[in-house]
This record gives C-alpha cells, sequence and structure tokens, in this order.
C-alpha cells in the first residue's frame, strides 16, 4: 500500500456521493484489533458486519458480556461521584448488589439465575479489589466514561525507520484523570489483543492538537497516563513504546484497504488464516469459518455469488455515509459546520431531564427549521455530542419539536445521560452538538443477516420442500419456476 | 364485530374491485406451493391510487376468514404505512387488538390502540402477551423491524407493501429473520410472500448502483415474471391524473385510467366552497378551482442558495408557496366552515426547513410542510410543490432524468386528489433536456401561470 487515500476537498463538500469511494475508509479501532487478531476475522467484520472474533462467549453471559461489566461500573462509579451510592456503614459488596439488580432490571434482562452467576463471577472480585478506590471517589473525582475520541492523522513509525499518518477512531472505556489513568476493561484472562487497543486509543488521545481538546481537558498531558488493562481479578499496566504496535499497525491497515477495494484480497485473506481447521484458534468466528453447510437449498452457489458483490456495496455505502462522515466533521471547520447547519449547537434547558429525555433549546433559525424538518420523520436519528467531534461522548437520539426553537430530545442508547456530569467536558457551558446519524447500524444488520443466511437450510429433501423459505430461495436464484399465481378470468 | 360482519365488509369491497385487483387478491391467496411446481410469487404492480394497499389488507383479511387459526405479517417500510394498511383493517371490522403493530419502541404499549413496544424477539413479554399475539390475526411491522412479526407467529402469510423502497438485501434480511426464529426447528414457516408497490415510486436510496434495483425488479430481472398491474385509480382529478401519465410515459410505464367517480374530483366536488374576495388578486388565477393542475411560472423568484452538504433552498419561492397555501385555506371552506388545509412538498429539506419558519404560528397545525420522501403513500385535497432549483444553467441535481431521485417529480404530482400547484422556473426545467418535466409541462388542461412581479 503506498499511502493512505485521503478525500479531497471537493470529496468532503460532494452532494451526492456515488460508487467506489475514492478514498480511504475511516478504520476504528475494533477493526485494527480484527485485523491483527486474524485477516480472515477483519474480512468477516468488514463485508458480513461480524465482530465477535475477539470477544469471548462466556458461559454466563453471551456476547454482550464484556459492555454489561463495563456498563455496571460506570455506572457505580458515576452514582458514587454524583453521591446517589454511598456506603456508610454498610459493606459495600450489600450496597453495590442493590444497585446491581436494578441495573439488570432495567436493562431489560430477565435471566436473573444467568446474572447471578455474573454477579459472582465477575462483579463480586472486582468489588472486593476495588472498594478501597470506589470509596475514595468523591465530587472531586474527574472520571469520564465511554468517550469516542477521532483523529485523522495518527502517526506510525515504519520498520524503515520512517513515519506514516492513517485516521482513526475508538471509545475508551475510562479516563481517570485524579490516577491518570486509562482503562479498557475485558472478563478474559489474557489481556491480549485488549493491550493493542488501549495502546491504539492512547495514541489517538495524544495526536489530537490541543486546541481540539474540550475545555476541561485543556491542560491534561495523556503521554504522561498509564494505560491500565482491568479484568475482574487483575490491573495489567501495557507498555507505552511498543515497537510490535507499531509495525503490525501498518499491516492492519494494509489488510483493511486491500480487503475493502481489491476483491482478490479475500483469498489473500484465507491464505494468511490465523488457523486452520487442524488447529483451531480460540476465536469467536471459528464456527463461522468452519461452518458445515447444508445441502438445500441446493442454489447455495448462486445465492452467494450475488451476495459477495452486496457485502461489498454494502461496505462501501457505509464508507460514503460514515467514514465520509468522520472525515468531514474532522476536517472542516466547526463554524463551517454549523453554519451550513450539517452541526447544530443545542442548550440545555435547566432542570427538564425525565429519565433518557431532556429538553433542548436552539437558537439558530436556520439549524431549528432543519431539525424539525427531520425531526418529523420518525426514521430519522440524531447524534448527540458532549463535547466535540474529537473527544466527546455521543449518543444517538430522537429528537421532536415542542415549540419553535424547543426541542425534546431523546437518548437511545448507552443508558441514561447523566447532565451533571456530562456537561463537564462540554465546548461550553451545558452547550452540546447535534448532528444527523448515519444509520450505519442498519446497513451492518443488512450484512450480517445476509451472511447469516448463507449458513440457513436443511439436509432432509422433504423438509427442504416443505419450506417455503428454502423454496423461495430456490425459485429466486435456482431452477425452480416462479409465477404470479392462479390466473383466472374475471371479464 | 363477529367474523361474518368482517365477511360481509370484504364482501363488498370485494364487489367494488375491477378485475385487475380481484386477480390480485386471489394470487395473494394462493398457495405458494402450485401444483405444477412453480413457486407463487406474486407481484402486485400498483400506481399512485390504484388501492394496492386495500389489496393488500383485502388479501390479508381473506386469508383470515379463509384458514382457521391463520396470521399474517403485515410488512411495510414505514410506520405511516403500517398505521394506513391497521387502519384499513379495523374499518373492515378487525378488533383493534386483533390487527396489532408490533413498534420498536417499548413505551409505545397500546392495546386499545392496536399498538405493541417490544424488543426485537420478545424477550421481555409476558407468556400471556405471547399468548395473546399468537391470537392476533395480523401482526403488522416496519421492514428493519420484522424480526418481532416472526418472533411471534408461526407460518404467517407474509404481505410486503411498497416493495419500491426494499432493496434486495432488505428483503433477503427478513427472510433470515424468518429462518432465525429461535425455539422453532428451522425457523418459522412462513405460508407465502406477496410484493405490493409501485417499481416506479421512490427508490431504495444507496450510493451503490448494483443496490438501487428493489426486489421486484430484482426477481423480474432474474427470473420471467408477469406481475399484477392495476391500472383504475380512485384518487386524482382526471387532469392530475393525466399529468402522471405524462410522466409514467417517460419511465416507459404503463397508462392508468381514472375511476368514473374521480374524473371531476376538485375541490368543489371534495365540499370546498371558494370565496373569491379573500384571494389576492395576483393569486386568483392560481388557486381557481376549475383548474385542477396549475404550474407557475417562478423564473422571477431569484436563484436558489445553496446549504453546504446536501440541501438546496430559494426563500422567494417559499415565500410564494406559504402566501399561496395561506390563501388556499383562507379562501376555501368546508360545509361546516373549516378552512382547507393545503400540503405544501418540497424534494429538499432546506426548503421544507426555510417553509416551516415562514408559515405563520397560528397556520402551523394547518398547513402541513413534508418532503415528497415523507410524503410517499400519503394523499391530500390540495398539494403545492416546491421545486426549488433556479439557475440559469438548467441544472436540476437528483431532479433529473439521469439520475436516481427522479421519481420524486412522480410521487409529488400523485399525491394531489383535486388542486395541484406546481411551483417551478421554466428557465431551469424547461429546454434543458429535463423530459420529466417537459412532459409535465405539456400536459393536456395545464394551466400555465407566469409570476408577476
Amino acid at each position: 500500500m503506498a499511502k493512505w487515500n485521503y478525500p479531497r476537498q471537493e470529496i468532503l463538500e460532494q452532494v451526492y456521493p456515488a460508487g467506489k469511494p475514492p478514498f480511504d475508509p475511516f478504520p476504528n479501532v475494533t477493526e485494527l484489533i480484527n485485523a491483527f487478531h486474524c485477516p480472515r476475522a477483519i474480512y468477516h467484520y468488514l463485508h458480513h458486519a461480524e465482530e465477535g472474533a475477539c470477544i469471548p462467549r462466556t458461559a454466563t453471559a453471551g456476547w454482550r458480556s464484556g459492555e454489561t461489566f463495563h456498563g455496571f461500573i460506570e455506572l457505580v462509579k458515576n452514582s458514587i461521584i454524583e453521591g446517589k451510592l454511598s456506603f456508610g456503614s454498610k459493606n459495600p459488596q450489600q450496597a453495590i448488589n442493590y444497585s446491581w439488580s436494578l441495573f439488570i432490571n432495567s436493562n431489560l434482562s430477565k435471566n436473573i439465575e444467568k446474572y447471578d452467576v455474573f454477579w459472582k463471577q465477575y462483579i463480586e472480585p472486582w468489588i472486593r479489589r476495588k472498594s478501597n478506590e470506589l470509596a475514595s471517589l468523591g465530587p472531586n473525582s474527574k472520571n469520564y466514561f465511554e468517550l469516542t475520541v477521532a483523529n485523522t492523522k495518527i502517526q506510525f513509525k515504519t520498520i524503515e525507520g520512517g513515519i506514516r499518518n492513517y485516521p482513526l477512531t475508538g471509545r475508551i472505556d475510562e479516563i481517570d484523570l485524579n490516577q491518570k489513568q486509562i482503562i479498557e476493561r475485558t472478563l478474559r484472562n489474557e489481556i491480549t489483543p485488549k493491550d493493542y487497543q488501549v495502546w491504539l486509543l492512547w495514541k489517538i488521545l495524544c495526536s489530537i492538537d490541543k486546541s481540539q481538546y474540550p475545555e476541561n481537558l485543556k491542560d491534561v498531558d495523556f503521554s504522561t497516563f498509564d494505560l491500565i488493562v482491568e479484568t475482574p481479578t487483575t490491573d495489567t499496566k501495557v507498555d507505552k513504546i511498543n515497537p510490535e504496535f507499531e509495525y503490525r499497525t501498518h499491516d492492519c491497515y494494509a489488510w483493511i484497504h486491500d480487503l475493502t477495494f481489491d476483491p482478490k484480497a479475500v483469498a489473500e485473506a484465507y491464505l494468511n488464516s490465523a488457523c486452520t481447521y487442524e488447529n483451531k484458534k480460540d476465536c469467536g468466528l471459528s464456527w463461522m469459518c468452519y461452518a458445515h453447510k447444508w445441502p438445500f437449498p441446493m442454489c447455495r452457489g448462486e445465492m452467494r455469488r450475488k451476495f459477495k458483490d452486496m457485502y461489498r456495496a454494502l461496505l462501501w455505502e457505509k464508507i460514503w455515509g460514515y467514514d465520509l462522515f468522520q472525515y468531514r466533521f474532522l476536517s472542516l471547520e466547526q463554524d463551517k459546520l454549523e453554519k451550513q447547519a450539517l452541526l447544530c449547537r443545542a442548550t440545555i434547558v435547566p432542570k427538564s431531564q425525565r429519565n433518557k429525555t431532556f429538553q433542548v433549546r436552539i437558537d439558530n433559525p436556520l439549524q431549528a427549521g432543519l431539525i424539525w424538518a427531520k425531526a418529523s420523520d420518525d426514521t430519522d436519528r440524531f447524534l448527540v455530542i458532549f463535547g466535540n467531534f474529537s473527544i466527546g461522548r455521543r449518543h444517538r437520539a430522537t429528537m421532536a419539536r415542542i415549540a419553535p426553537n424547543l426541542f425534546s430530545v431523546r437518548i437511545e442508547n448507552g443508558g441514561q445521560p447523566s447532565l451533571s456530569s456530562q456537561p463537564l467536558i462540554a465546548t461550553t457551558g451545558t452547550d452540546f452538538l447535534v448532528s444527523e446519524e448515519h444509520p450505519t447500524y442498519l446497513i451492518t444488520g443488512l450484512q450480517k443477516d445476509l451472511h447469516n443466511l448463507e449458513f440457513r437450510g436443511a439436509k432432509n429433501p422433504d423438509r427442504a420442500q416443505g419450506d417455503s423459505k428454502i423454496q423461495v430461495l430456490e425459485a429466486i436464484f435456482g431452477s425452480r419456476p416462479i409465477t404470479r399465481g392462479r390466473e383466472e378470468d374475471h371479464e | 364485530m363477529s367474523s361474518s360482519n368482517i365477511k360481509d365488509n370484504v364482501e363488498q369491497m370485494l364487489s367494488k374491485y375491477d378485475n385487475k385487483q380481484t386477480s390480485a387478491v386471489e394470487g395473494i391467496l394462493d398457495n405458494w406451493n402450485s401444483d405444477n411446481g412453480d413457486f407463487v410469487f406474486p407481484i402486485v404492480d400498483g400506481p399512485p391510487g390504484t388501492g394496492k394497499t386495500s389489496v393488500g389488507t383485502i388479501a390479508a383479511a381473506r386469508y383470515i376468514l379463509e384458514n382457521k387459526h391463520s396470521q399474517v405479517g403485515y410488512l411495510c417500510y414505514t410506520h405511516y404505512a403500517v398505521q394506513k394498511a391497521r387502519e384499513d383493517l379495523v374499518s373492515y371490522g378487525f378488533p383493534n387488538d386483533n390487527v396489532v403493530e408490533l413498534h420498536y419502541d417499548v413505551n409505545a404499549t397500546n392495546w386499545d390502540q392496536g399498538v405493541y413496544g417490544c424488543d426485537s424477539d420478545l424477550k421481555c413479554a409476558s407468556l400471556d402477551t405471547k399468548r395473546r399475539l399468537r391470537q392476533c390475526s395480523v401482526l403488522l411491522c416496519t421492514l428493519h423491524s420484522s424480526r418481532r412479526v416472526f418472533s411471534s407467529a408461526n407460518r404467517p402469510k407474509v404481505i410486503i407493501d411498497e416493495f419500491s423502497q426494499v432493496s434486495t438485501p432488505m428483503f433477503f434480511s427478513v427472510l433470515h429473520k424468518a429462518f432465525a426464529q429461535k425455539g422453532i426447528a428451522q425457523g418459522c414457516y412462513p405460508d407465502g410472500y406477496a410484493l405490493l408497490g409501485d417499481p416506479i415510486q421512490l427508490p431504495v436510496i444507496s450510493t451503490q448502483p448494483l443496490l438501487r434495483p428493489n426486489i421486484g425488479i430484482f426477481i423480474m430481472q432474474r427470473k420471467p415474471h408477469d406481475n399484477h398491474q392495476l391500472v383504475i385509480q380512485h384518487r386524482m382529478h382526471k387532469d392530475i391524473c393525466e399529468a402522471v401519465n405524462q410522466l409514467r410515459n417517460v419511465c416507459h410505464a404503463h397508462r392508468i385510467e381514472t375511476a368514473p367517480k374521480a374524473m371531476q374530483r376538485d375541490l368543489s366536488q371534495l365540499g370546498y366552497s371558494w370565496n373569491k374576495s379573500k384571494v389576492p388578486s395576483d393569486l386568483a388565477e392560481i388557486l381557481d378551482p376549475t383548474k385542477p393542475l396549475t404550474i407557475v411560472n417562478t423564473d422571477k423568484c431569484g436563484h436558489e442558495g445553496r446549504i453546504f452538504g446536501g440541501s438546496v433552498k430559494n426563500i422567494n419561492e417559499a415565500k410564494l408557496a406559504v402566501r399561496i397555501a395561506t390563501a388556499m385555506h383562507e379562501a376555501y371552506t368546508d360545509k361546516n366552515g373549516k378552512g382547507l388545509e393545503p400540503s405544501i412538498l418540497s424534494p429538499y429539506s432546506a426548503q421544507i426547513g426555510e417553509i416551516r419558519q415562514e408559515i405563520p404560528e397560528t397556520l402551523r397545525d394547518l398547513i402541513s410542510c413534508i418532503t415528497v420522501y415523507r410524503a410517499q403513500g400519503r394523499e391530500y385535497p390540495c398539494v403545492i410543490i416546491s421545486f426549488v432549483r433556479n439557475n440559469e444553467e438548467g441544472y436540476i441535481g437528483f431532479l433529473g432524468s439521469e439520475n436516481e431521485f427522479k421519481e420524486q417529480t412522480y410521487v409529488a404530482c400523485s399525491r394531489a386528489q383535486a388542486k395541484l400547484i406546481v411551483l417551478m422556473p421554466f428557465k431551469t426545467f424547461l429546454n434543458h433536456g429535463h423530459t420529466e418535466f417537459e412532459a409535465l409541462w405539456k400536459t393536456k388542461n395545464a394551466h400555465i401561470v407566469e409570476l408577476q412581479g
């Protein structure tokens, strides 16, 4: 790969993009760790939106167990900082256990038994280890959770001694300003690839120009921070000077580039797999790489050929929508973005929060008009950003107009927003930014469903014959004739 | 209401159907596994106002009546289309809690209004709720949320409405959701599929040419398929229908005919009387109820303004649209003295934002103003379209014939029942090879108005 291809100015301002993107993607940290793990894993990630390669399937909580672990720690720490949770004379485990039962109920899980195991296996050992640290938390603590960081040009050293720039974005589990730590959490005992992940996130943070830092972080020097991978039972410090990470990063970007644009790279990725059928690696996607295919539908070959082109088209669609959006918001000046109503500045109405809903004021009439036009559509989502595009907490939200310049905002992901702590990192006062969200999750959903459909089928011919799902595939892709239904003469 | 009442209502509706509609309903009711080995997959091509949703809901109702303990999964692209289909079914006599919309918002549950909000796998639903959903005759849902239908129903007949917006990957994603249903070996077994829509209405939005053909076109390109074509429209005045036919002709689509009852459907026939004295003199010609199709030359509105990042607006045209809409509201009243509620459509969201800011606060709930994209599936007595573009070069962006969104013109014009007012500068839209707009301008009985001043 010669160099990373950035979008030209006219592309950044192009109105109606189409076809093959004339620039390279804007990767996220998860893509890099997948490429680091195995070329096939990054192929599945990019083309089939399968992200489970580095995520263990635990017996207790399934795929999202890591998120549950981290999400609960965030809740506990925030509650202590805001004074909503205090231990007093109580045992911390008892006090936190009550929060745990509320947490799992609010996360719509009814499988309490499973979560009891989760508590004993992961949360309890963590609390035992961290009880002193939790007790020291208070109003002066500065812990920021789930901050998204991004930069278009991050420098990585090459093996020849040169330097290359790449774009990268990622989400940090926690930044603890008091203890000067950047923390990534995992439920696995081995810290790979989380060590690489926290290192990449630190590289992004350090690469961001100080002028882009939100007001409250202006004086922070992240280059001196410790990088910690936290498991329920251990904290591991990661080396910041790490030549292997530097060099392997170039390989990861090369795989991402090639698999995005070059159809031949897929075969290359298979040849360079990190494991073989005889010698399988501990990987969340091994079932996919070595899957058994049912004999029916018989048209699977043709179906696969058609789907293959669709995966790449969907990937390019995502690059035009989401990756260009990242380049645009990190490359163009915020004033210009605001002037053109791509980005709106909103002010939170004091005391308006009810759970996940609160009210905001948008004073610019053009921006308010556009948000109103878009908010009327029940399929449109917005991105609410506390901070800015370089460092900030991003929430997906829906908006509805209450009065000419007044809107209600409903946060749709990431739990209930804590408005008392989040504006700490906002650009000014209680302002935050609103932008239209590109529905990438809908595209990845399609990629995933198409790919999973390839694995569906039946062994028994009679069963296949009686299954309308298999037969509709045979009719569209195979040899079965298709007709519109009974023909009756009504003349 | 009992099933015999529903049966009576359905039969009454069917008696009003033309042959093509009846044939489409029967095609949908056919067993997917035909005796001669063909796979029955009806595709109903229903141009605007030809009653495709009615065909879909009547087919659903008949399927329920003819098959004991059966269920229909009715899938649409938008929530609005879901609600319209549901209203149709309720009007045939189905109890509100028997035709239920499955909504992604868990707080939206209201059984009396036939809405149940749930997660996609119905994990939070109680056993009682699941039982209740299994007993519903029709479960309606958007395509993106369709997993909910397959989590609730075992062998539903799957009817997909407005397929012009359904991409090929989206259709197969729905199919996968049926496969993936947990707890039932091999997933849920739909009892057949049907597609309803107008292939030349709003397209699949995609940057990728490969993804643009909708599922109907994808199937028809792969296999010879004779679709059900509906030809009689019941919505538009014949002059407006003629404009729509002009646009269909450009797209090489079949002509549609106007049902006798809609032939002379102007605002007077819809029950509105107009008070000419309330109309500003310069707008009288535009508002004339005897001219159902009026095309206004807005050359003098001044140039468009570009909004960086995607949208375009024209402030003077926005002001004109609001003046016309306000005058319509004041000059036309129904028999109860209530003012007409006109609708303003524009392909550009920036223009919609501009128009909404221009509408006087007192009229904001009375004059609807939405993008053409959102207007699909809706109909209004009076529609004012602001096409926004105004330049000397004849550049009309995505509205041009070579682009994927050219269908916006067709969709916008076909929303009007009795009065259609088109605002467009002739210097930009005519004589530059924009065949749709030239065809529109040449429509027989189109009343051309030159804007003064």
